[in-house]
């Protein structure tokens, strides 16, 4: 075969790869937004929504804060905006996104030691890549992937036709995603307004034999501390109230790492420096009962009912005025 | 830095740009570079062994070369050969023997109190080891050269495609490739790409998906039922090819993308007819390394079988000792020589009994059961080489020997329906449908090629289709490997702990 129909025949051939493959990945993108079992998905797809108070974390709000229960005690429209497994980083991009198509009042804002912790230490990874890969593109997700992710990777994610998909296909595979078949059931996260709660105790957990190690190991993160400040910002750029709040963990298990101390001096520097609220329930009732929990950190369904309800107080003594300090603050948001 | 990575997606373009870019003076320099980062991505310290032996071996090489007196040469190539062996026996056999000792001394009460090294074994040290070994014992015979040129010479032990698992190549075959100039040909490098292909889809498609299925039953044998040890030994059997010869592929098309051609490492080792066959396919840069520096110096099979069994056991023990410092290894390579001394012992009972039967005549069946057989005794002899310990080797090789009576007592009873779909439909293995849809579909086509290759190159078979024919194969391929592949594990390949 001649030169020049070698060179034709190789641009042909590898133009009709990148055709296929930009067509699979445009038929993944469309499917990929429907799957709304995902509770980052479902987010994505609430739109033209109104409401008082979003609660946003990790799965400390995921499993532990229940709406439904908030709107009757706060007599207010309430969501869950919380990811499981989600640092900071991701906590941002999920309220920018929500932000888009939606509006919040006031965002309890979960800040903990697992928060400002690096994400690969706290979640083991910093940032749940393989979640957001539709919303590469825009300029916001973009500088989050970057600076969360590797930046070279990035650009394959971006510019490769397929490149995203191909690396989590174990999530997205081709039976699923190219025939678009959606088992998911919406109306789940639809009737408990994006809360999980979980019942009982995981198996295996036995109190009072942990293992911290890793926390232990640990430090102070800046990136995380800079994230939790950009959520706040964006909150505050966008008029809405900012509340902060630890949602209790099995106390003698904090007891063991030094490092609490020094995270919710960190928080509470945060919320003097912002002006914002910071409850901390870390030392309520609740921290000491096992019953309440599901494992060392994750309360269980009881256990998130009475901490909605400790929640909910705290907030009703913002918006009543019970308290002096909180109130003209939240008034000023409001 | 892992030939399935995607650091590996940016440095094989761009060192294999780099390398036709710049002038033919430079390139020893750049791949040397280059093998030095994809090396360092591991454990960078452990690139100062390298250079040790590099540097031993490098002089030893010259002065066995200059020197006139035999002894005196023999000399430094024992020199040359203790550094080696003992870098070796430091980084890799230390704690073996040392834990072996501790626990004879414990067992006749003696206080022996040498403590364990703390340290990971450096990656692909017994390849490149061996690859420097055969460099000075080739110099020493006279079939080589010394290597004057420093760079080249730390090249031809560093270069990065078969630094870490091979092929272990002979000086003759590759050091006088590194002084000749390799243009850019497209036909070369389509094939190389090709066959970097066809290594990507055995690893990433067949041994990673294999893996998961493979790794659970192993790591706990005691709660594996028999069915599930039979299938995952089969199944690890089928992943270890793909894996390791998955790897030789790529390594051998990338350096062939360059110009370097690499030595062939496996050819089909599982369509052998007998094991000593089946070892002259299985990872041949090493067998016969084994076979050229151990056996045949040994004496091989020249003087009598007593002579020759002793051989033959003394290679395979030591050459298990090679792919790990564990008694399972050892038990892998015992089992091998066994395999081999009692197939030389019944040669002409097994061929009487098979003229007897009449399959002497029946070519096509006698040759498929042959096959069958080999892969049956490799498979067996995969459950040493694959369990962590011993006694986990003893209860899976009970578990799968029960096995097959086990079948054969379902398939008598009415049961028959029942476990074959429950290996169907993946309950043997918790597989889902799905995955055992890829992996039978992968296996038929990694099949076919390799059926096509008895024949002809599959290179060759593909260069001679239309275009269109042609390409529909490269996307396939490479679609197949995008969707089907394997990347969240992050999975190594397996021989690159040796």
């Amino acid at each position: 075969m001649r030169k020049e129909n070698k060179i034709v025949t190789t641009i042909l051939g590898v133009g009709s790869l990148i055709l296929i493959l930009t067509l699979v990945q445009w038929r993944y993108e469309k499917t990929n937004r429907t799957f709304t079992k995902e509770k980052a998905n479902w987010l994505m797809n609430v739109s033209g929504q109104k409401y008082d108070v979003a609660f946003l974390g990790s799965s400390r709000v995921f499993n532990i804060v229940d709406p439904v229960l908030c709107d009757s005690l706060l007599h207010a429209n309430t969501i869950n905006l919380g990811i499981g497994g989600a640092a900071y980083a991701e906590n941002y991009l999920v309220l920018h996104e929500f932000l888009k198509k939606n509006q919040i009042r006031a965002l309890c804002l979960q800040a903990d030691l697992w928060g400002v912790i690096p994400g690969d230490k706290a979640y083991s990874h910093p940032f749940s890549e393989e979640k957001y890969l539709y919303l590469i593109g825009d300029n916001k997700v973009d500088s989050i992937y970057k600076a969360n992710s590797n930046p070279l990777k990035f650009y394959f994610r971006k510019y490769i036709p397929f490149f995203k998909y191909a690396e989590f296909n174990n999530i997205f595979s081709p039976d699923k995603m190219l025939l678009g078949i959606n088992h998911d059931n919406p109306d789940n996260f639809n009737r408990s307004k994006g809360a999980a709660l979980l019942s009982g105790r995981k198996e295996g957990v036995i109190f009072a034999r942990w293992d911290s190690t890793r926390l232990q190991k640990s430090e102070i993160s800046r990136n995380s501390v800079l994230s939790l400040c950009n959520i706040i910002e964006l909150a505050k750029s966008r008029g809405i109230a900012v509340v902060l709040f630890c949602a209790p963990a099995y106390q003698p298990f904090m007891k063991e790492l030094p490092l609490n101390a020094t995270a919710r001096d960190t928080i509470q520097n945060i919320a003097d420096r912002y002006g914002v609220p910071y409850f901390d329930f870390q030392k309520s009732d609740i921290s000491l009962d096992t019953n309440m929990f599901r494992d060392y950190t994750h309360l269980n369904k009881e256990g998130a009912t009475g901490f909605t309800k400790a929640l909910c107080d705290s907030i009703n003594l913002i918006n009543y005025g019970k308290n002096k300090e909180y109130s003209d603050l939240f008034t000023a948001y409001r | 830095m892992l030939f399935n990575s995607f650091n590996f997606l940016i440095f094989f373009p761009v060192v294999t740009l780099l390398y036709f870019v710049l002038p033919h003076r430079l390139r020893w320099f750049m791949l040397l570079t280059a093998s030095c980062v994809f090396y360092m991505f591991f454990i960078p310290e452990y690139i100062l062994i390298l250079a040790f032996t590099i540097l031993v071996d490098y002089f030893a090489g010259i002065l066995i070369e200059q020197e006139n007196n035999k002894k005196k040469k023999k000399r430094w190539l024992i020199l040359s050969l203790v550094a080696n062996i003992g870098v070796l026996a430091i980084f890799k056999y230390y704690n073996f023997f040392n834990t072996n000792f501790k626990s004879i001394s414990e067992a006749i009460g003696w206080n022996y109190g040498i403590p364990a090294l703390e340290m990971v074994l450096p990656i692909g040290l017994s390849f490149h080891t061996f690859q420097a070994m055969s460099y000075t014992i080739e110099v020493y015979r006279g079939n080589q050269k010394a290597e004057k040129h420093f760079g080249i010479y730390s090249l031809y032990v560093m270069y990065y495609p078969q630094l870490v698992a091979g092929p272990i190549e002979r000086p003759q075959n590759l050091l006088w490739q590194f002084h000749k100039k390799h243009d850019f040909d497209f036909q070369r490098v389509a094939d190389g790409l090709k066959q970097m292909l066809f290594g990507l889809f055995k690893k990433v498609v067949i041994a990673d998906r294999l893996a998961t299925f493979v790794n659970p039953v192993f790591d706990d044998p005691t709660g594996a039922a028999p069915t599930s040890v039979f299938l995952a030994t089969i199944f690890f059997s089928i992943q270890i090819f793909c894996d390791f010869s998955g790897y030789s592929d790529i390594a051998i098309g990338c350096s062939r993308v360059m110009g370097i051609d690499l030595m062939t490492n496996f050819r089909r080792p599982y369509f052998s007819t007998t094991i000593s066959e089946f070892w002259r396919r299985w990872h041949i840069s090493l067998s016969t390394w084994f076979k050229d520096y151990l056996y045949i110096p040994l004496g091989g099979n020249r003087n009598g079988k007593l002579k020759t069994v002793r051989n033959l056991a003394i290679t395979f023990i030591i050459s298990g000792l090679w792919h790990g410092a564990n008694w399972t290894f050892i038990a892998w390579g015992a089992l091998h020589a066994f395999y081999l001394v009692f197939a030389m012992f019944t040669e002409q009972i097994r061929y009487k009994m098979r003229n007897a039967i009449g399959l002497e005549k029946r070519k096509k069946l006698n040759h498929i059961l042959q096959s069958s057989c080999v892969f049956l005794l490799a498979a067996f002899a995969w459950i040493f080489f694959r369990s962590e310990t011993l006694s986990d080797a003893s209860l899976l090789v009970k578990k799968f020997i029960v096995a097959v009576p086990l079948f054969i007592y379902n398939f008598i009873s009415n049961e028959h329906f029942l476990w074959l779909e429950d290996i169907l439909f993946g309950r043997t293995l918790s597989v889902m449908w799905f995955e055992v849809l890829v992996i039978l579909l992968s296996l038929f086509i990694m099949f076919m090629i390799h059926r096509k290759q008895e024949a002809e190159s599959f290179s060759f078979f593909i260069r001679s289709k239309p275009p269109i024919i042609r390409w529909s194969i490269y996307v396939t391929g490479v679609l197949l490997i995008l969707f089907l592949g394997i990347y969240h594990n992050d999975n190594e390949f397996i021989y690159f702990q040796f």
